[in-house]
């Protein structure tokens, strides 16, 4: 999406708008389940990511270990991302000390996403996020801190 | 994603995805038979004295021995599409002799194109054109000469990159087509691809006229390219002519497609660049339909004369109708929604295209369900229609941040029509009832 786009889908406030509007290429929003917004962007192939309103380094996925498809880090987990797979096949599986993220090979129009059972953390507020996103798509998942973070495009 | 027929699976044919290898498979089936087609028509000519002048049949073998690249792209070129069209009846004799003759003096334009795109160097004797041209059919390029050749023969030379050619003492003066975008051009002169086009009129737009028509046409398809790559990809793989159409009743667009002149789309000129926009993606995706038909019927034989409701006209369509209706405004409307995202409009225009997707989600609602309640469909065409019914959630997901009351009126609008036509809550078309 483009920082227009970015913009009014995040609610950004004009200096994060000047921010994202300096970038090149295209830009992803990123979501939590605790309704946290942010940005994502691309630079010499490594994303980055910020919070609104925080401080702090940006995420980054330089250094997680990249795996192609679903790869689970504990046995718990395999089955769920098996059958996530099976709707939405994931391309590549990033992981480290305190991230998993999964890659999607096509970004998951969220109605679609939202029905997925690894997509529980956001089932709570249903109407609230079928508003918010419409029917963009998820581009990729990831579990950090305890929360589930959605890639949007 | 693997159907029984090389990979297509129908589900991959509703939106664009690009030339993946399910539309190679389907494109290179369609110059298959082209090429068999044109095969049996060099056979024939090649046994018709009065033809021998133009040298048919070699003329012929100048396009299917061309290098695979130049050959697929003649093959597929919306006037070759034209040309075979009338080409059985000639065969089979049922035209006159003085038509055969035409119909094979005109096959050297595309010789010549064979030539110009970089296969052998040909030589050709060619019959202008009733305004003194000859076109290397395939090609942007052409040959104007003096008034006084209109339809009499030139010789014409053709190799990779160049065309010259003399009338008698008068040299031919190079013409190129404007381009859109790589490998799509408008052309409105060539005889071997306005042959077909009755449904509208025609016009021959001045140099000014043109080059309105053309820069609104390369913004509209720089913004297709820029908003769904996968749609442009295909579009400009497939569509090569646009064709400009009269609109003497000044509608807001008239636009129109032919079966035999697959790739060419006729529209008429608007300032509206957006409407342009929604104009090609409309025509295209009925392009785009019927192209998967060389594959697949989608709806299985025996239900093409039942006629049923449909949202979008007063009179009574048939199931086909409302499928390929239904894919292009799924189409149309996931671009607008894309469009009105990543831009800024005034409120007024903003709305307006709000509105125009509110009442087209209701009408594709509408075909879906008819096209579920009522048609047979093969599993190629079952699995497209679930997808279009997917694509179309997507859309309606994607409207949920219009204004309630434009929604309304879109709704409002599709039930009016509706009980005008339609028997309550069925498909079955209802005015001669009423």
């Amino acid at each position: 999406m483009n920082a227009r786009e970015w913009s009014a889908l995040t609610g950004a406030d004009a200096g994060w708008r000047r921010r994202a509007g300096v970038l090149t290429g295209e830009l992803e929003a990123v979501f939590d389940d605790a309704g946290r917004a942010g940005l994502a962007w691309r630079t010499g192939g490594v994303r980055h990511w910020a919070w609104l309103g925080e401080k702090g380094a940006p995420g980054t996925d330089q250094g997680l270990t990249r795996a192609p498809g679903p790869a689970a880090p504990v046995p718990e987990l395999a089955g769920m991302l098996q059958d996530f797979s099976g709707l939405h096949p994931v391309a590549e599986t990033l992981s480290g000390p305190e991230r998993l993220e999964l890659r999607l090979a096509e970004p998951a129009p969220w109605p679609l996403f939202a029905r997925c059972d690894l997509a529980k953390p956001f089932a709570a507020r249903p109407a609230y996020w079928a508003k918010r996103l419409g029917g963009r798509g998820v581009a990729a998942v990831a579990l950090a801190a305890g929360r589930m973070e959605i890639f949007v495009v | 994603m693997e159907g029984a027929l090389g990979g297509i699976d129908g589900a991959d044919w509703v939106v664009g995805r690009g030339t993946v290898a399910s539309w190679r498979a389907v494109t290179s089936m369609r110059a298959a038979t082209a090429e068999a087609e044109l095969r049996r028509a060099a056979q024939w000519a090649g046994g018709v004295p009065s033809l021998a002048a133009y040298a048919p049949a070699r003329s012929i073998e100048a396009v299917l021995s061309a290098p695979p690249a130049v050959r697929a792209a003649l093959l597929l070129f919306p006037a070759m599409d034209c040309w075979l069209s009338y080409a059985p009846a000639i065969v089979a004799g049922a035209r006159p002799e003085g038509e055969a003759f035409l119909h094979f003096a005109y096959f050297q334009s595309f010789a010549a194109a064979a030539a110009v795109l970089g296969g052998a160097p040909q030589t050709l004797k060619v019959r202008l054109s009733p305004d003194a041209r000859f076109h290397a059919t395939g090609t942007r390029w052409g040959l104007s000469f003096p008034k006084d050749c209109a339809g009499k023969d030139a010789v014409v030379k053709a190799a990779r990159g160049k065309l010259s050619g003399t009338c008698g003492k008068a040299s031919g003066k190079p013409t190129l087509l404007p381009a859109l975008a790589e490998g799509m051009w408008v052309e409105q002169d060539d005889p071997l691809v306005l042959q077909p086009i009755v449904m509208h009129g025609l016009v021959r737009n001045d140099a000014r006229a043109q080059a309105r028509f053309v820069r609104v046409l390369s913004a509209a398809m720089a913004r297709i390219q820029d908003v769904d790559r996968g749609l442009f990809d295909e579009m400009t793989d497939f569509l090569r002519l646009i064709v400009p159409l009269d609109n003497p009743k000044d509608y807001g667009s008239v636009s129109s497609s032919y079966k035999n002149m697959r790739g060419a789309l006729c529209l008429s000129h608007s300032d509206d660049q957006l409407l342009q926009e929604e104009t090609l993606i409309h025509e295209f995706c009925h392009q785009k339909a019927n192209l998967l038909t060389a594959a697949d019927p989608l709806l299985k034989p025996g239900q093409g004369g039942q006629i049923v409701y449909s949202p979008l006209r007063p009179d009574a369509r048939r199931l086909w109708g409302l499928l390929l209706g239904a894919h292009a405004f799924v189409n149309v409307n996931r671009y607008l929604q894309r469009v009105l995202r990543r831009e800024a409009f005034p409120d007024k225009a903003r709305l307006s295209v709000q509105a125009n997707i509110a009442r087209r989600l209701c009408h594709v609602d509408d075909m879906l369900r008819t096209v579920s309640l009522y048609a047979d469909l093969t599993p190629v065409g079952e699995r497209f229609q679930s997808r279009l019914w997917r694509e179309h959630a997507v859309t309606l997901h994607d409207a949920l941040d219009f204004p309630p009351a434009v929604m309304e009126e879109g709704r409002a609008r599709w039930l009016e029509h509706r009980a005008k036509k339609a028997l309550a809550g069925t498909g079955v078309y209802a005015e001669e009832a009423k």
